[in-house]
């Protein structure tokens, strides 16, 4: 475990972030050196550059013929020097590669976004590259040949280790948006197919679509998460032995009209980059930030993206599991809540508004269905569901939940008469102890033992003003006692609190919390944390341009341009 | 410093009608003030429900002079979503991409800046 955070490295667009590896940067004699060089990431991210092995469609090369294509000595390197490699198969556009890591034969219909602007990305040398569409039938075929070709590769040089696919996106209003997504000509070439395979197969759902055209969305977002799974089924089914799942990467700097501030210095804003950076924490997805160049990554971005994108941060996305006996030991992001949301329930009753104030970047929110698992790790954190659209396996994942301890609040509103009658039999039948109350809505408090469920109705939430919905989730989440500090910050400077297990000699807390300070803005600005009694100072540390007083209301920051400090304080209730 | 406003609009028709919506409208500073937008906004009749759009290329442009002369700037340039492809196929670095609209957009000059110019000059050479 490390006391502090490691140096920050100097800027090599051969490692463009996170735990990259761009080989084909860099001269392959150097790429030894490089690797041996790259130190504190575990596991290395090598992206199969298709357009590189693939020039021309029957010429594969892994390094018969050109030594910048050499896989083999790469892996051979990695495990000379003891690193851990993983290679990464993209699935769809890349924004890091020209075209989009489409072989140039294959580079033909450009993929536009839904204003009809051609998809287009900034890379780390502020080069622009333009995506191509994988809806193109010539790029899937293509793309099966390769991978076929490159699942013998791996295959013929025991190459055991780990191969992901990835989604490469950007977040855009909370949502993650893959670069794979696009409504170019291919597309709708594609999808007017799918209609017409659609008439035979599935005849009902054409005749939805004359009746009511707004259906036309549905169907194409049917038709473009069939053409996706296809080409993850395709990788899948040809590197079948290495093949260990699909991740997402959210790129800082890589939404479609970040081409435009991102061209313009003056407009380029590091504040904004570190907002967006926790963002894609709370949306659950892994933020890479490849496309930065040097010149936006001052030492207050590298601290924000070293603080956040840890190594455990990385493994729990690979591994899928959140934490295990090593990550215990480590600084997480702190998270109170979870929400899963399938509609903007989340934002018209302010609950997204009282997190973003009161416990910012402290939540995490989630479209997918909950599912409960035995030992599931997040039962101490709050969760959250919405009645719209919630079906009976989740709901009874729910109610598991709450039986093993859980604290959950569900929102009523929408929810279907069996689940209703569901949850009324589920608390009788099991002699919960209930309470209802109306406190701007209808509330139904159940407790059994640590297990707390609190259900309202949101409709009711929405018809009050602002100020009473912030007052009725500060009141709600009292009962909650989740003892944050008080802080109080000027405007611009940007905040995260981490978590983690405390060690043997610090078993007079449960925890330690550590919170981290950034200032990207160009003045001085303060920030206060005041005392708490649940909280002890333990140290500063990593201060950069800052200022640490003790006062008798808490602990005052001053915060020069550019500034950013972590305080750690061993936490006990 | 340089005032020049660019404008990235979609044009679609319907049978409804035509549409110019406003995508993008920034200088080299970034995005220009909400609040100037919305000052010139307030003279148009037409019915944005939330996004900048008008029915004509006229209106359009009529706009984008308003623009100029509340930001005092010299020079719009109005560019389509199909021409801003065109032009996109030629850059491959920001550095292109900053000409674009000068490029390939439709130029539209502050009508008081001339004035202003011609103002100037007269009273250097009179």
């Amino acid at each position: 475990m490390q006391l502090t955070t490691p140096e920050l490295k100097k800027y090599d667009s051969v490692f463009p972030g996170e735990n990259w590896f761009f080989y084909w940067k860099t001269s392959p004699s150097l790429w030894e050196s490089k690797i041996q060089s790259y130190n504190d990431v575990s596991p290395i991210f090598v992206p199969v550059y298709w357009g590189l092995h693939n020039e021309n469609p029957e010429q594969f090369d892994f390094g018969t013929n050109r030594p910048e294509t050499d896989l083999k000595r790469i892996l051979d390197i990695a495990q000379n020097c003891r690193k851990e490699i993983v290679l990464i198969l993209p699935l769809g556009p890349s924004p890091f590669f020209t075209s989009g890591g489409l072989p140039s034969f294959l580079a033909q219909s450009l993929a536009h976004d839904s204003t009809g602007k051609v998809l287009a990305v900034v890379d780390n040398e502020k080069r622009i590259n333009k995506l191509f569409s994988y809806y193109d039938p010539r790029v899937f075929q293509a793309f099966r040949k390769f991978t076929w070709h490159l699942g013998q590769f791996l295959s013929q040089n025991g190459f055991n280790k780990e191969l992901f696919g990835a989604d490469f996106g950007y977040l855009e209003n909370n949502d993650f948006k893959s670069y794979f997504e696009d409504y170019s000509g291919a597309f709708l070439k594609g999808f007017h197919r799918y209609l017409a395979q659609l008439e035979k197969s599935e005849p009902q759902k054409i005749e939805n679509l004359i009746s009511t055209p707004a259906y036309e969305n549905v169907l194409k977002n049917d038709y473009a998460k069939l053409i996706k799974s296809l080409y993850i089924d395709s990788a899948k089914e040809t590197i079948a032995a290495n093949w260990s799942g699909a991740l997402r990467f959210c790129c800082l700097g890589g939404k479609p009209n970040d081409i435009f501030s991102r061209s313009h210095e003056k407009w380029e804003v590091q504040g904004h980059y570190i907002r967006t950076l926790f963002e894609i924490l709370v949306n659950g997805l892994l933020p890479s930030s490849f496309l930065l160049p040097e010149s936006v990554r001052t030492n207050v971005l590298q601290k924000a993206l070293k603080d956040v994108v840890s190594q455990s941060l990385v493994q729990a996305h690979l591994n899928n599991e959140l934490y295990d006996e090593e990550l215990h030991t480590s600084f997480q992001p702190q998270v109170f809540f979870k929400v899963f949301s399938k509609n903007s329930t989340m934002e018209e009753v302010s609950l997204k508004y009282f997190f973003d104030r009161e416990y910012q970047w402290m939540y995490r929110i989630f479209s997918q269905d909950f599912h409960y698992e035995q030992d599931y790790e997040d039962i101490e954190k709050v969760h959250f569901f919405f009645g719209e659209k919630l079906e009976l396996t989740e709901f009874n994942q729910i109610l598991k939940l709450f039986l093993n301890g859980g604290r959950v609040f569900l929102d009523k509103h929408k929810l279907s008469p069996e689940l209703s009658k569901r949850l009324n039999l589920f608390l009788t039948e099991n002699s919960i102890e209930t309470e209802s109350i109306n406190y701007l809505t209808p509330l139904l408090k159940a407790s059994l033992g640590d297990g707390l469920l609190i259900a309202y109705d949101s409709e009711k939430l929405k018809e009050q003003s602002l100020v009473k919905r912030v007052g009725f989730w500060e009141t709600m989440t009292k009962f909650l006692k989740l003892n944050t500090c008080a802080l109080d910050i000027d405007e611009g400077i940007m905040y995260i609190w981490k978590n983690r297990c405390s060690n043997t000699y610090e078993l007079n807390y449960e925890e330690i919390r550590r919170i981290s300070f950034y200032n990207p803005t160009s003045y001085k600005k303060k920030a206060t944390i005041r005392s708490s009694q649940n909280y002890a100072y333990l140290k500063t540390l990593d201060e950069v341009s800052v200022e640490v007083r003790s006062t008798p209301v808490g602990i005052d920051i001053d915060l020069m341009p550019g500034a950013s400090v972590s305080i750690d304080f061993g936490y006990f209730e | 410093m340089n005032k020049d406003i660019n404008v990235l609009y979609q044009f679609t028709d319907s049978p409804e009608g035509s549409n110019y919506k406003v995508l993008q409208l920034f200088s080299d500073e970034g995005p220009l003030p909400e609040k100037l937008i919305n000052s010139v906004l307030r003279s148009f009749d037409e019915k944005t429900g939330g996004d900048i759009q008008f029915t004509s290329i006229e209106q359009l442009g009529r706009f984008c002079i308003e623009l100029l002369k509340e930001s005092s700037g010299a020079e719009a340039f109005l560019l389509s979503v199909q021409d801003y492809n065109i032009g996109l196929e030629s850059c491959n670095n920001t550095e292109s991409f900053k000409e674009l609209f000068r490029r390939y957009g439709t130029s539209i000059q502050n009508p008081d800046s001339n004035i202003k110019k011609n103002s100037l000059l007269s009273k250097i050479f009179n």
